[in-house]
């Protein structure tokens, strides 16, 4: 037995280098953090030097209030849990250079009168050969963790890559200063992990570019080249608020403040209406398509009047599906 | 059935011929059948007691169209129960390199910038493709697909506690999966990813050097809890949570007979309809109209389909359980 039940304290033993502390740590971390003193190192004891912050811009009654503005609904959601995390990403800086080769297809109906004096139309096909170069630097954020831990964690990681924030050097006491508990998750990457995966991002970024450029690529060539890297912790607010009896999740994003994704109540009224909605387009699809066929029967294209049933049934199949949903999630 | 004896307290285990690790539940010593000991066996932490569990199943269902508001007061426990299933984690690091050949265009007959017609040739092409894939695999018996496919958490796995197990009267469900067998399959979906690239940019491989190297495997038991429990008395339905992190994996969902009954009424309104649709869709075709001097064959195949989809959708949707798709 004594192999298989290791205690936990054995797996959990390891003390920060900086201050002594103990530090939680779990099988799959890589890079640790320490909840007392910030002090970071790898999991052979390595201190990692390049490790920056986006520091946070709200504390916890700003982010209560943020969140009751945001459900909205007469401030009558209230908010039972606020959780800040600092969530690692290894930001992965290379030069690519992607060479590719391809066409692109044509295709052109030309009409013209025949021999007979007839009307005819032919089908034109044309290639036009396609190449091109990217040729940039790019600066990829890979979030530390392999499998979904937590609310919104996706919403995170792409509002990451689409917003420039100003990254400050890691400093624990300016950190602290916004909330006295912070929770640093670990990184799961290591950052030649976090490379591998940005170096294929990028590759398959690419590939897809030039893919969207033609009709087909037959050659993509891709050379990358790091230039550097460094360790980023990210903030994040897990909130929980209860509406009535039932309580909901809302992630917000430290930096910008804004709601990433959040549950909201689904009202009855909310419910009606939607049921009324499905109900006036089975209408719409039944005397709508009377007219519409009536008005299109002149021309013999009274046949295009099932169009108008299509269509109120998809709205009618979405408004249904509104009506019965368990949960809604909206973003800011 | 067949009889085996744990290595390590020679505890006697009734095991299937198709068990590929055994846990003793005498000792929580993990085994394959000819008696070898795993080193390492892992298991996610069981953070949520049974009344978190259940307290976090009635926040849950309280959310559903249907449900009793006060379902709370009125659910009771009929059973509790607690299993480990067992899943393989890898860490496949792939690397290959490749000779092969690629098709290269050329055009012919220019008019402006655009050419008449392609022609391919082919050409050499060499490449390189590196690749780490975490790779995961439900190991037990036959189970629900939501447990097959439930995508575990494998970041805050521990040793394998038995006294954790014990505490909790947990059956321990037997890998049917053998490790040698968990890293073929693990280095197989990484190899499909692999060649899936490769043969982006290349028409034939024609030589490989590869090297599959597997950097990181566990062997970890994710503890469910499954729930049976009534609402009033009555029918009892069936939930599965997560232990460790509270997740509802699946659940049916004890409506209440009102909502039944309005949404069956709605149902049956929307089949109705249906049926007048259709038959005087039939009628119109044949050419009787209902009304004269009006052609109804459109609306009413309109009136028929609408109605027909939101009768289907109403069933399904008053009707279906949750999966962990859904419960998140």
């Amino acid at each position: 037995m004594e192999s298989t039940t290791k205690p936990i304290e054995t797996m959990t033993a390891l003390k920060c280098q900086s201050c002594n502390a103990p530090l939680t740590v779990s099988p799959d971390d890589v890079v640790i953090v320490c909840g007392y003193c910030g002090y970071t190192t790898t999991i052979e004891g390595d201190k990692i030097d390049n490790h920056f912050v986006l520091e946070p811009t709200v504390d916890a009654s700003d982010v209560r209030e943020k969140v009751t503005d945001w459900v909205g609904r007469g401030g009558k959601a209230q908010v039972t849990e606020a959780i800040l995390r600092f969530v690692p990403f290894w930001v992965e800086e290379m030069h690519a250079h992607s060479t590719y080769q391809g066409y692109k297809k044509h295709q052109e109906t030309e009409y013209y009168t025949d021999s007979q004096g007839k009307r005819r139309s032919r089908t034109k096909i044309e290639y036009e050969p396609i190449q091109g170069t990217f040729d940039e630097n790019r600066s990829i954020n890979v979030l530390c963790r392999r499998g979904a831990t937590f609310y919104s964690q996706g919403e995170l990681d792409k509002a990451l890559q689409v917003t420039k924030r100003e990254v400050k050097p890691f400093n624990y006491n300016s950190i602290t200063a916004a909330e006295k508990n912070p929770l640093f998750l670990n990184s799961e990457l290591t950052d030649a992990d976090a490379y591998e995966i940005a170096e294929t991002y990028v590759e398959d970024d690419h590939r897809s570019r030039a893919d969207s450029r033609a009709t087909e690529i037959w050659d993509c060539h891709t050379r990358i080249q790091k230039t550097g890297s460094y360790l980023l912790h990210v903030p994040h607010w897990l909130v929980r608020y209860r509406f009535g009896t039932e309580t909901y999740r809302v992630g917000i994003d430290g930096y910008t403040k804004k709601v990433l994704k959040g549950e909201v109540p689904v009202t009855t009224a909310f419910r009606a209406a939607m049921y009324f909605v499905s109900i006036l387009f089975l209408f719409i699809g039944t005397v709508g398509t009377y007219f519409v066929a009536e008005f299109l029967r002149p021309q013999g294209l009274e046949m295009l009047s099932f169009a108008v049933v299509i269509l109120s049934l998809i709205i009618a199949a979405f408004a249904i599906r509104q009506t019965f949903k368990i949960s809604s999630e909206k973003r800011e | 059935m067949a009889k085996k004896h744990c290595p390590n307290c020679g505890g006697a285990l009734d095991i299937h011929p198709t068990d590929a690790i055994i846990t003793c539940s005498y000792c929580g010593t993990s085994f394959t059948p000819d008696g070898t000991k795993m080193k390492e066996h892992f298991a996610l932490q069981v953070n949520y007691s049974e009344s978190d569990a259940l307290d976090t199943l009635k926040a849950y269902l309280v959310k559903v169209p249907g449900v009793a508001n006060d379902l709370a007061q009125q659910i009771s426990l009929k059973e509790i129960s607690m299993t480990y299933y067992p899943y393989w984690v890898y860490t496949v690091q792939g690397d290959v390199s490749y000779r092969g050949i690629d098709k290269k265009a050329s055009f012919r007959g220019q008019s402006g910038g655009r050419y008449s017609s392609i022609h391919w040739e082919w050409v050499a092409e060499s490449g390189h493709q590196e690749q780490t894939r975490q790779i995961r695999l439900y190991a037990g018996p036959k189970v629900r697909g939501e447990i097959v496919n439930y995508p575990i958490a494998t970041r805050s796995r521990r040793y394998f506690n038995f006294e954790e197990a014990k505490q909790h009267t947990a059956n321990v469900l037997f890998s049917k999966v053998s490790e040698e067998a968990a890293k073929q399959q693990a280095i197989g979906t990484t190899k499909n990813i692999i060649y899936s690239r490769i043969n982006r940019e290349t028409e034939r491989v024609e030589e490989a050097k590869e090297n599959f190297v597997v950097t990181d495997h566990a062997y970890i038991h994710v503890p469910i809890y499954h729930i049976q429990f009534t609402v009033g008395g009555g029918k009892t339905y069936e939930a599965a949570l997560d232990a460790s992190n509270g997740r509802v994996i699946y659940t049916e969902i004890p409506r209440t007979t009102g909502f039944k009954l309005k949404a069956l009424g709605s149902a049956a309104f929307w089949f109705i309809l249906t049926i007048i649709g259709a038959a005087v869709a039939f009628l119109s075709y044949q050419g009787i109209h209902l009304i004269s001097g009006l052609d109804l064959f459109y609306p009413a195949i309109g009136l028929t389909t609408i109605s027909g989809i939101l009768g289907i959708l109403t069933l399904y949707y008053v009707t279906r359980g949750v999966t962990a798709e859904r419960a998140r």
